[in-house]
């Protein structure tokens, strides 16, 4: 039973420890800019500790029903995901390096290439977890 | 691979996610399984073949398209 309970508190630990991260980051902003952070700096450092906290608290949320994260079918869905992501990406770096006369620095060509790879990771995940991976019509 | 996993749940009156709480996956991967949607690793239609006390040919059938 006490095992059970320190696993539980272990596992709700990183959604807690998102949480103070948050506020840290909040109160340093604070602290430098000698006056209360606006509404916008809380909204846009919580926009970027949304995800994170929301899988820390989904998976913590599992974790105490004994669901197990990731069985054999995410797994594989998260192979097929990143093999996908790697084989577009290919074609996008591909397409950038064609098109780098449009962008107007560096920063901004190497930002659209990464941000072109966390978006096809993302819509190739959803696809895969909507229709299943691709091996299942093997016969 | 057609398989008779929700047949056989009806019979035993299990549900999706007792049966994947049985043999340790998420109940996603149970729906994907019973729509046809995905074919499972050898340990998994194993597990499954085990819960409902039968081999793992009477479970799953390979389709003949």
């Amino acid at each position: 039973m006490q095992t059970r309970i320190k696993e539980l508190n272990t596992s709700f630990m990183v959604p807690i420890l998102l949480g103070i991260a948050w506020m840290g980051i909040m109160t340093l902003i604070w602290i430098r800019r000698g006056e209360f952070p606006s509404i916008q700096s809380f909204a846009i450092v919580a926009f970027f500790f949304a995800p994170q906290f929301f899988w820390a608290f989904k998976k913590a949320l599992d974790k105490s029903k004994s669901i197990p994260l990731k069985d054999e079918l995410i797994r594989m869905i998260d192979i097929y995901a990143s093999a996908y992501t790697f084989k577009i990406s290919i074609w996008v770096w591909f397409a950038i390096y064609f098109f780098r006369a449009e962008f107007p620095d560096p920063g901004k060509m190497v930002f659209f290439g990464i941000l072109s790879s966390f978006l096809i990771f993302g819509l190739s995940r959803f696809y895969l977890r909507t229709a299943g991976p691709p091996h299942a019509n093997q016969n | 691979m057609q398989t008779r996993i929700k047949e056989l749940r009806a019979r035993d009156g299990l549900t999706q996610q007792q049966l994947a709480d049985k043999v340790h996956v998420r109940r996603e991967t149970i729906v994907f399984l019973e729509k046809g949607k995905y074919n499972p690793s050898l340990n998994l239609a194993y597990k499954i073949s085990q819960v409902f006390e039968l081999s793992i040919e009477e479970v799953f059938q390979l389709s003949s398209k």
